[in-house]
């Protein structure tokens, strides 16, 4: 039986999945398995699909090719599917162990630290959580380890995404002061009309048929979110029925398909800040108490109570980097 | 053309099997079977117009004593399911399998083949079970005739 190495696979990264060299993947992998995408998967906007290798412990990623690299969105789903991520698994359950050798010298047996002096080169671009992940150059590469950290649970190795153009952006010149003085403006009040220019919030809320969120985040990774003033503890004069502005969420590059937001982002946080970076600074925050936050495998989330807003995070667990950051103004009954 | 069982010969084969992609040629499927979808166990050919539809299984769905046999995601005869074609001579079948014929009601098939293992309640169905296959005739309402039989392994 021959083991596939782990080197064989990186440099077809980004290869075809029906090319010949993947084909000579699946055929070493021992897998009949072939990932696809459908009419169906397209009308339900799943770009991705893997194959999971049980007996040689190892997962392939595949992404519509158009998607991944940010063509026209009417070539989304056109493919071809091409080779986007390539998991590495120890034991777990019903998965053998990858026999083969990983990338970087790492063995399964190393804690994080011996992983961390393995990969010592790339050092600068580690973002560390509950996995650590790198930059290594042409892709990332992210490790799990075992709840103790002395050995590794899984290696995986991925593309980014390419962000969408920068042509068609239209993005408002805000600061988060800005931001914080629109609260409780009325939907259409001439000065949240002006200051969010040129995002029209009363022609896109028409459009999606939405009526409390105006969506933005092809435009320019925003979403905003309006509710009754009588439901908002604010701290301007509000009319009760009237919709008024009470959140609003910004986006990284890729999540739910948005141009990252490029505007100042509150507390000082940046996108690219790691969750310890995130709990570090927010820390320094002197009115902000952490009331909640979890972690699962592929994601993160923290929430803050401030005076006057509520902060909440979402973070990857994968890329150790923050995806988005939502602003609300308290509502009546809460903290 | 095929008999019924010349057919259920074929049942637990490989797809990779000759005889299986010989079938498969038979009845207008050229192009390699598709793959199941990531959470589905099988797929389906469908050619009611050749009078069979046939029914693979991903081997791993069987025990282990049988999917080890196989490769990962290596599909299996699983079940062939015989139905009346609008077109006699498009049918691939020579005969039915266990004598029936399609114009066989209820009474008859028991007589037949004797007291069905399992009856469905409320459904015309009778179901039985001969060595590693089971067998299941769905008759139509009056139960003057047969609508569909199934023929797959029992596992």
């Amino acid at each position: 039986m021959t083991s596939m190495n782990a080197s064989e696979l990186l440099p077809l990264l980004g290869h075809a999945a029906d090319s010949p060299e993947i084909e000579a993947i699946f055929e070493k992998l021992e897998t009949l398995r072939r990932p696809q995408m459908d009419d169906e998967d397209i009308e339900e906007r799943k770009w991705y699909d893997w194959v999971l290798v049980k007996r040689k412990g190892v997962e392939l990623g595949f992404v519509d090719q158009p998607y991944f690299h940010a063509e026209p969105e009417d070539d989304w789903g056109n493919g071809p599917l091409i080779l986007c991520q390539a998991y590495f698994y120890n034991t777990r359950d019903g998965i053998a162990a990858y026999s083969g050798a990983l990338p970087f010298g790492l063995d399964f047996s190393d804690s994080s630290g011996a992983a961390r002096s393995k990969l010592q080169a790339f050092e600068s671009t580690r973002r560390s959580h509950i996995t650590d992940w790198w930059n290594v150059g042409a892709h990332q590469l992210m490790i799990s380890y075992a709840p103790d950290f002395l050995s590794i649970d899984c290696v995986m190795v991925k593309l980014t995404a390419t962000p969408l153009s920068e042509g068609e952006r239209l993005q408002p010149a805000l600061s988060v002061k800005d931001w914080f003085s629109l609260f409780g403006e009325e939907i259409n009040s001439p000065l949240l009309t002006r200051s969010v220019d040129p995002l029209n919030i009363e022609r896109r809320m028409d459009e999606d048929d939405d009526a409390r969120t105006a969506d933005f985040t092809r435009e320019c990774g925003i979403e905003l979110y309006f509710d009754l003033g009588d439901n908002c503890k604010l701290l301007k004069k509000v009319r009760p029925k009237a919709l008024v502005l009470a959140g609003m969420k910004f986006f990284r590059a890729r999540d739910q398909d948005a141009r990252q937001w490029k505007g100042e982002l509150p507390y000082g946080l940046n996108f690219e800040d790691s969750p310890p970076q995130l709990l570090s600074k927010m820390r320094n925050v002197k009115d902000a108490r952490l009331v909640e936050y979890g972690d699962d495998k592929l994601t993160g989330y923290a929430l803050w109570h401030a005076a006057n807003v509520h902060l909440h995070v979402l973070y990857s667990n994968v890329e150790n980097q923050l995806l988005r950051i939502k602003l609300t103004v308290p509502k009546h009954g809460t903290e | 053309m095929y008999s019924a069982n010349e057919l259920i010969e074929l049942i637990g084969k490989s797809e990779r099997n000759e005889n299986i992609l010989k079938l498969l040629s038979n009845v207008g499927q050229l192009k390699p079977l598709k793959r199941p979808k990531r959470g589905e166990s099988g797929v389906y050919v469908e050619c009611q117009e050749k009078g069979i539809q046939i029914l693979f299984t991903l081997a791993e769905e069987f025990s282990e004593e049988i999917s080890k046999k196989y490769m990962e995601g290596e599909l299996i005869l699983d079940t062939i399911f015989f139905t009346p074609t609008d077109d006699p001579n498009a049918s691939i079948l020579m005969s039915l399998p266990k004598g029936l014929s399609y114009s066989t009601n209820r009474s008859s098939a028991r007589e037949m083949l004797g007291q069905p293992n399992w009856i469905g309640k409320g459904i015309n169905n009778d179901r039985w079970h001969f060595q590693n296959i089971r067998m299941l005739v769905s008759f139509s309402a009056d139960e003057s005739f047969i609508e569909t039989i199934s023929i797959g392994l029992d596992n």
